[in-house]
């Protein structure tokens, strides 16, 4: 499948470019309960053609990192307090807001998790993805319903030339996560941020939308940023992962590397508690007590106080994140080196992903 | 939709007669001959008495009576009220009075609602949302009756801006002060579902969709912000526009305007079927034609309401 | 699919959980605004329950010579046209509004409630009585049809106009119940109750009412306010309280005639606008007590 672009600006994209570099990312909320750290110097970076996972719990700051880069954070209450989102070696955080317009949601795009509030009930699919063509490409309003239609087929929208004309609460859930998919491909983007967009939907569906992603991802070395709770969809499409934890990243490795050998301990745990067949007649192995609020932050590793490793010096410092073998890091003082507690048989994931 | 509108107005006569005939039962269960009590002290002869009674119906049985009043209505033969006025030339001289005090409230209202409104609304916890949500809350909560009595007192009888009743000084010299009353107590209401409305859609996730599409400032707010925040002030005007008749019963009494409010009143008070009716009737279809145009309107601009 | 099997319970909302009544309680006593309101509106019980605490001068001892003269010692709001003591009139007069407002807002919400739990719960014909009648109710502009009734009883007690607005009144509240109803009536502890056999009215009171009331409750601590200013401009027009009752609408009437006498508007204005507030302000801090969403 080729996409058809009118060529204003796109550049080819090498295979292995960095397309979009975080640094040192920290946002902040101001809250009636005072200023709340919501993510915590956080890097990453995502290559042409790559699909990087941010893997983590709610509250844990994924949505919130990326929300801040692209400027869609609600400021205040939220602030960014440091950190450079590089798109192709300019800095999106440092831009204008006119000039980063032209970048996000035109070569970086956004697919939400729950897509029937995501979508502006009042208007046709089709004028929403028609939108973006007027917006960014300047074409007609009837040059742009026309593409418009095209996408929606694109996505395999049945019946896509009628279907353009009807509204959001018409389609099914996952129908309506297409609609996103075709808004948010559109314009053809450099890199695709999907923030939970399988969350809602059922098993099934979700292992269409999830590779129809993959499908146009591979046209045109597209770096896909995914943004999940889930290892599922993590060992489905993932190149490399990024564990994030109470707004501080706390594993970077290959998904394959990641899921075999985890190195942090709550990788660790969050692996071992996954429902598998070999587990049948045992109690499900589980992380004891719950994510911290971000105003209960504990000191230190924030992990630590539910790690099984967890020691007096935990509580000293927050760990940094430091090699621990080729291409991973892991921010924990107990785990220097990749000598994985566990190790989980594929056949578990295989087992429970989609 | 002309199927639409059809139906609901087919569905809304049997509901209009239940109305206007529960209207006239009452006035009808009236303890006292309406005509005897008019004529005082004086001594009426009883044919001249008798002949009265047959004009106004008042010698026919009560479904009889309610029925010749609506024929009346229907080939437009108002006659006259109990002291000789013309009905038809009672309407013409207060229907426009009752009219303009509504449109200049509501453009009071509209005006002030609409702005004050989206400012709080965008500007959330700044200083003017303090403000407007403190002093929409007390204009909220004083009686209507004691905000009129202030106005009046303040701006009539102190600083004379204003006359103080009467329509003495025209349009709209004479329909200022009721109209700025009417219009801030629903410019309270207006201005705090607007705002709510407002930070309720702003923070809604199809325009954080629409900001990561890029999109600008501008067009985010005319195209995705507003068609939704409006949606529930559409209905909040509707409610307010059919209340009006109720209202101008006692606006027109407090600021003594002669408009159909008043007439109403008086014709209750003095037992007049005939005109209780007509005026009940009126005020139903203005109440059906209004919340009839807010269905429609929603439904133009609401395709989930369209469908389901 | 592998979900992570930890409970994660939404991290930024501490104040999502339910409040136990304690704890409501304790909420609202940390508003200042709260606590002034709730002490002016027991200073208005206690007005309309026993005046002698506030005045010990007679509201009707009248002096005809002292007609509309200003405030003296001793008489600090001034006289009345009988030239009665404007002070115990103006406190005897608090009567009349809290009646109406408290007696007709806790029927109202019985009758609200009760008849949106039938009309929510029964569906068909049960639902299709209430909310037909409730369709002409309501299309009755209500003001108007609360003049023709009254108008037509030639002696109007509290209780008639209580009862008659009333009568006028529930459509609205029913229909927040209903809806309400609607939304509980297909929950699983509903259904669970329905399985094992609860017979209807026993679901309706244990399990449907407590869970559907709320927004009913709220609507109406916020309208005793308005109840107050209803049955001042009910008497105001000539269909509420007859002489010799006193109450504020019927100073109202009379100031409305002597507008060169400021005083005589002044002084039920200040008191019936300080009432209305208290119970709007009380009435909105349950409210936000009542939803955490509210809370920011």
């Amino acid at each position: 499948m080729t996409i058809d672009l009118d060529g204003r600006g796109t550049r080819s994209l090498t295979p292995g470019e960095v397309l979009l570099e975080v640094e040192n990312l920290s946002v902040d909320f101001d809250t009636r309960h005072g200023r709340l750290r919501a993510v915590d110097g956080v890097s990453w970076r995502v290559r042409a053609g790559e699909t990087l996972a941010i893997l983590g719990e709610s509250g844990s700051g994924k949505s919130v990192s990326v929300q801040a880069l692209t400027g869609i954070l609600e400021m205040p209450p939220g602030r960014i307090v440091s950190g450079t989102a590089r798109y192709r070696g300019d800095d999106l955080i440092a831009m204008e807001a006119r000039s980063r317009r032209r970048v996000v949601g035109d070569r970086i795009t956004m697919v939400f998790q729950d897509s029937l509030s995501a979508l502006n009930p009042v208007q046709t699919v089709g004028r929403q993805i028609a939108e973006c063509f007027e917006v960014h490409r300047g074409l007609s309003r009837r040059e742009a319903m026309r593409r418009a239609a095209e996408m929606l087929d694109r996505v395999r929208i049945p019946a896509a030339r009628q279907r353009v004309k009807d509204y959001p609460h018409e389609f099914s859930g996952g129908m309506r996560q297409r609609v996103m998919l075709a808004m948010a491909l559109a314009l053809d983007p450099d890199v695709l941020i999907a923030d939970e967009p399988t969350t809602a939907l059922d098993v099934t569906v979700q292992a269409q939308v999830l590779e129809l992603i993959a499908d146009l991802q591979t046209d045109r070395q597209m770096g896909v940023v995914l943004i999940t709770h889930d290892i599922g969809v993590v060992a489905d499409v993932a190149d490399t992962v990024v564990v994030m934890y109470a707004g501080h990243v706390v594993e970077r490795a290959a998904a394959r590397e990641l899921l075999d050998h985890p190195v942090h301990p709550y990788t660790e745990g969050l692996l071992g508690s996954i429902p598998s067949a070999d587990l049948k007649g045992h109690d499900l192995p589980t992380i004891p007590g719950t994510p911290p609020s971000l105003r209960t932050v504990p000191s230190g590793c924030a992990f630590r106080t539910r790690c099984p490793l967890t020691v007096a010096e935990c509580a000293s410092a927050v760990p940094p994140l430091i090699p621990v073998g080729p291409g991973r890091e892991t921010a924990c003082i107990r785990r220097t080196s990749e000598v994985p507690g566990v190790t989980i048989p594929h056949s578990r994931l295989a087992a429970g992903g989609a | 939709m002309i199927r639409f509108a059809l139906r609901r107005i087919l569905a809304a006569i049997p509901i209009g007669l239940l109305v206007t005939l529960g209207v006239f039962a009452l006035v009808f269960a009236m303890p006292g001959d309406p005509l005897r009590e008019l004529a005082g002290d004086k001594p009426v002869p009883p044919s001249v008495l008798a002949a009265e009674r047959a004009q106004f119906h008042l010698d026919r049985p009560l479904l009889v009576q309610y029925g010749l009043y609506l024929k009346d209505i229907v080939t437009g033969h108002f006659g006259e009220t109990f002291d000789g006025r013309d009905i038809g030339e009672q309407l013409r001289l207060r229907i426009p009075v009752t009219v303009k005090l509504a449109l200049l409230a509501n453009a009071f209202q509209f005006t002030a609602g609409m702005l004050f409104g989206s400012y709080a609304g965008f500007r959330r916890n700044g200083a003017v949302d303090r403000l407007l949500m403190l002093a929409t809350l007390f204009v909220l909560a004083v009686p209507f009756l004691v905000l009129a009595f202030a106005a009046q007192y303040l701006f009539g009888v102190q600083l004379k801006w204003f006359p103080v009743s009467g329509t003495a000084d025209g349009f709209p010299m004479s329909y200022l002060l009721p109209a700025m009353v009417i219009g801030l107590l629903s410019f309270a209401g207006l201005a705090r579902v607007l705002r709510t409305s407002i930070v309720e859609t702003v923070n809604s996730d199809f325009v954080k969709t629409a900001r990561a599409k890029g999109i600008g400032e501008q067009r985010v707010l005319w195209r995705h912000i507003l068609p939704n925040a409006l949606l529930p002030v559409i209905t909040f005007i509707g409610i307010d526009l059919a209340g009006i008749f109720a209202g101008a019963v006692l606006t027109e009494s407090i600021f003594n305007l002669p408009g159909l409010g008043q007439f109403l009143f008086q014709a209750i008070q003095l037992k007049e079927g005939g005109v209780v009716v007509l005026l009940s009737t009126l005020a139903f279809i203005s109440f059906i034609v209004i919340n009839l145009i807010v269905d429609l309107l929603y439904g133009v601009l609401d395709p989930r309401v369209r469908s389901g | 699919m592998a979900e992570l099997s930890l409970a994660a319970p939404p991290v930024e909302t501490p104040e999502g959980t339910t409040l136990s009544h304690r704890e409501l309680l304790w909420a609202l006593l940390r508003k200042p605004q709260f606590v002034v309101c709730t002490l002016a509106l027991l200073t208005f019980f206690a007005m309309a329950a026993v005046p002698r605490l506030f005045t010990s001068v007679d509201p009707r001892a009248c002096d005809l010579s002292r007609s509309r003269e200003t405030a003296t010692a001793g008489h600090p709001f001034g006289f009345d046209v009988q030239g009665c003591d404007y002070l115990a009139n103006v406190i005897y007069g608090a009567r009349p509004s809290v009646l109406v407002s408290v007696v007709a807002s806790i029927g109202g919400f019985l009758l609200a409630a009760v008849l949106g739990l039938l009309a929510g719960y029964f569906p068909g014909f049960v639902d299709g009585l209430i909310s037909r009648t409730a369709d002409v109710v309501f299309a009755l502009p209500g003001l108007v049809a609360l003049i023709v009734i009254l108008n037509s009883v030639r002696n109007r007690s509290i209780w008639v106009i209580v009862g008659v607005i009333l009568l006028i009144g529930w459509p609205a509240g029913m229909r927040l119940m209903r809806s309400t109803v609607f939304s509980v009536r297909n929950r699983e502890f509903v259904l669970a109750a329905r399985a094992v056999g609860v017979p209807p009215l026993r679901i309706l009171r244990k399990h449907v009412f407590p869970n559907a009331m709320a927004p009913l409750l709220a609507q109406t601590t916020l309208g005793v306010g308005a109840l107050v200013g209803l049955e001042a401009a009910l008497t105001f027009l000539g269909v509420g309280l007859q002489p010799p009752a006193i109450s504020w609408g019927s100073q109202f009437g009379i100031a409305a005639t002597y507008r060169d006498t400021p005083h005589l508007f002044i002084w039920p204005a200040l008191f019936i606008a300080t009432m209305t507030i208290s119970f709007m302000i009380v009435g909105d801090s349950i409210r936000d007590a009542l939803d955490p969403k509210l809370l920011r």
